[in-house]
């Protein structure tokens, strides 16, 4: 077991250096796209609050004694026919395989070429949302996945013996992919190669392969469902569609009722801290107490211990985003040590059994902070696919196609992102009160414990609010 | 499953609920109705640049309707709208300039390095030689910030900012 993975993290390292070793190329120091929101107006601010104070008032009057959430059944929509996962599954690879060439091959001006774009905003920001309306389709749509579940199935028929996986080892958990998730999040957003394309492709070649090795090790579902960033991340947000991609069937649920079954081991809270986190950081950089307060006077001190310019300001954005996520993660803990005032568990056990109720706050951050993105960037993909390497070619006659910024004005945009903040708030409530009446016996204490959850619900939405209104602002 | 809870505290029907519910989302209602009236003015950050005019509009009374007719129009660009680079810098570090959607937006660059510079979202380029001019001028159709940029240095020299109107 030792051997195995001593295996892995040699493979990993050696990827590593790889992508390292291809880096040290200057990129710029922007964004993507050159746009940014505009900061939340104060009226819809307040309203904003109003509306989550409301919103948390009620669900304390309206509480129901039962659980609602918990034991849910679920309805058989379709089959699904085995063709279809083929299907899919080629898709995912062919479309990787797409966005790898384009990276590697292509111009490296990051907006000219499919990779980034592809990348931040229809894989990263696309999945969460898509997840969260139709269930787990990155499930069936991963590459490494398909890959791995392709190999297996022709190792099988060729009767060449497959060595049954090794045990997955619990303590590691869902701790790669917290880590998974933290490293996407720095080079998105400290790491300053983060829009050339080609370290993109690099990284994605890096990231497959870990997992084809993670899985050869562990075996395909194991590692998926523990190791796998994107593929844990993506799940966590399908856990709360109405849909359910079940073997070989589609099911239909009541919404958020997937959530409570999330199997928590360790490494999950960390796992929504940095999610949560990461974005909050984002929107927190692009604010003014950030760019004008903090930033110069870190970037000063890295560059007086002898760093360069770049590096010390990696170093000062690697703080802010540690700092984002240890800043969430002390957010949840304090409201945990709160409800452990209740009595009968501990808070470990409690931060285990509460954890699912941050997945709603977590995809309401990714909508607040990336709608735009997706609703104006996500155009570029019309005439990218066109022309992939950015030389001018147009395969499907879209090449000359533009982002069109009228689709949506920013007044909508903030109605968007309010709404979403306090509907994550309002879901979050939702399954902590539901998990509550499960813990606790009584109702009182179900109810004297959900004073705190709420004290962590409103604390989320307050940070998320606070944090549009303060993105560059001053 | 849970051992039955001890109902001793609240049995609110299934009326009652949706009752709360809903007077929950009047009161929302209200409060929005209020809140948007009493500060209707369209957001206007206080940056470093000058803001086109920011008279203080006398308005009678709050009335919940955009105020297109209220915006005067601007007549000449102030003479603060001038970007000097010095350096591959902005002389002044990057400023916002702020404007208000269907107003002219109108700045000049001095720059004293050749370079393109890239107004984002709007998407316009210009070439700058050292010692040049770049002049824009041009309606602010959509709403955002965006970075204008030495493209080929990738140094941000300052923000538009366009508010809805």
């Amino acid at each position: 077991m030792s051997r195995g993975r001593l295996r892995a993290v040699a493979v990993a390292a050696a990827v590593a250096g790889l992508a390292i070793a291809v880096l040290p190329e200057v990129a710029l120091a922007h964004g993507l796209v050159g746009r940014q929101d505009l900061p939340i107006p104060r009226w819809l601010f307040a309203w904003g609050a109003a509306a989550v104070l409301v919103v948390s008032f009620v669900a304390l009057a309206v509480l129901w004694p039962r659980p609602r959430l918990e034991d849910t059944s679920e309805r058989p929509l379709a089959r699904v026919p085995a063709a279809l996962e083929v299907l899919c599954g080629a898709l995912g690879v062919a479309a990787f395989a797409a966005v790898v060439y384009a990276g590697l091959a292509g111009t490296q001006s990051g907006a000219a070429n499919l990779a980034p774009t592809v990348i931040y905003v229809l894989f990263w920001v696309g999945l969460p949302v898509l997840s969260a309306l139709l269930g787990d389709v990155f499930a069936a749509f991963s590459p490494w996945r398909a890959l791995a579940r392709a190999t297996a199935w022709v190792a099988g028929r060729a009767g060449a013996g497959v060595p049954a996986p090794m045990a997955y080892p619990a303590a590691l958990g869902r701790w790669p992919a917290a880590l998974g998730i933290l490293a996407f999040a720095w080079v998105e957003l400290v790491y300053s190669g983060r829009d050339d394309p080609s370290t993109l492709a690099l990284l994605a070649l890096a990231y497959a392969a870990i997992q084809l090795v993670g899985m050869s090790l562990y075996g395909i579902n194991a590692w998926t469902r523990n190791a796998d960033a994107f593929a844990v991340c993506f799940h966590l947000f399908s856990l709360l569609s109405p849909l359910h991609w079940g073997a070989r069937t589609l099911f239909a649920r009541p919404p958020l009722s997937g959530a409570p079954h999330l199997v928590v081991g360790a490494g999950t809270v960390a796992l929504l801290c940095v999610m949560i986190g990461t974005t909050s950081f984002d929107g927190f950089s692009q604010g003014r107490l950030w760019s004008s307060q903090i930033v110069p006077d870190l970037l000063a001190r890295f560059v007086d211990l002898g760093f360069s310019q770049q590096t010390a300001l990696e170093l000062t954005f690697t703080i802010g985003l540690l700092a984002a996520v240890g800043f969430v993660a002390g957010l949840y803990r304090l409201g945990v040590m709160g409800m452990r005032s209740v009595g009968g568990h501990g808070a470990v056990d409690l931060a285990g059994r509460f954890v699912h109720t941050l997945i709603p706050i977590a995809l309401a951050y990714v909508v607040a902070h990336y709608f735009s993105l997706l609703a104006y960037q996500g155009q570029a993909v019309a005439f990218l696919v066109s022309d992939p390497l950015g030389d001018g070619s147009d395969l499907l006659g879209t090449a000359s196609a533009t982002i069109d910024y009228g689709v949506i004005g920013a007044t909508s945009i903030w109605y968007v992102q309010v709404a979403a903040l306090v509907i994550g708030h309002a879901a979050g409530l939702t399954l902590a009160h539901d998990r509550a009446l499960v813990v606790y016996r009584r109702v009182r204490d179900a109810t004297r414990s959900q004073y705190w959850m709420l004290a962590v619900m409103v604390a989320f939405t307050s940070l998320g609010l606070f944090l549009l209104s303060a993105a560059a602002q001053e | 499953m849970a051992s039955p809870p001890d109902d001793e505290t609240r049995s609110l029907t299934g009326t009652q609920r949706a009752l709360l519910v809903l007077a929950a989302l009047g009161v929302l209602l209200v409060a929005f109705v209020v809140i948007r009236g009493g500060e209707d003015q369209p957001h206007r950050s206080a940056s470093p640049a000058p803001a086109t005019q920011a008279p203080a509009t006398s308005e009678p009374a709050p009335v919940p309707t955009p105020d297109h007719e209220a915006q005067p129009e601007p007549e000449s660009p102030p003479v603060e709208r001038t970007i000097r680079v010095v350096g591959g810098q902005p002389s002044a570090g990057a400023r916002t300039l702020t404007f208000v959607k269907g107003e002219r937006v109108a700045f000049e660059v001095v720059s004293d390095v050749a370079d393109e510079i890239h107004v984002h979202g709007y998407d316009l380029r210009k070439d700058v030689a050292p010692g040049a001019t770049a002049r824009y001028a041009f309606k602010a159709t959509i709403e955002g910030r965006f970075e204008i940029e030495l493209e080929n240095a990738g140094t941000l020299i300052a923000t538009l900012e366009v508010a809805p109107s």
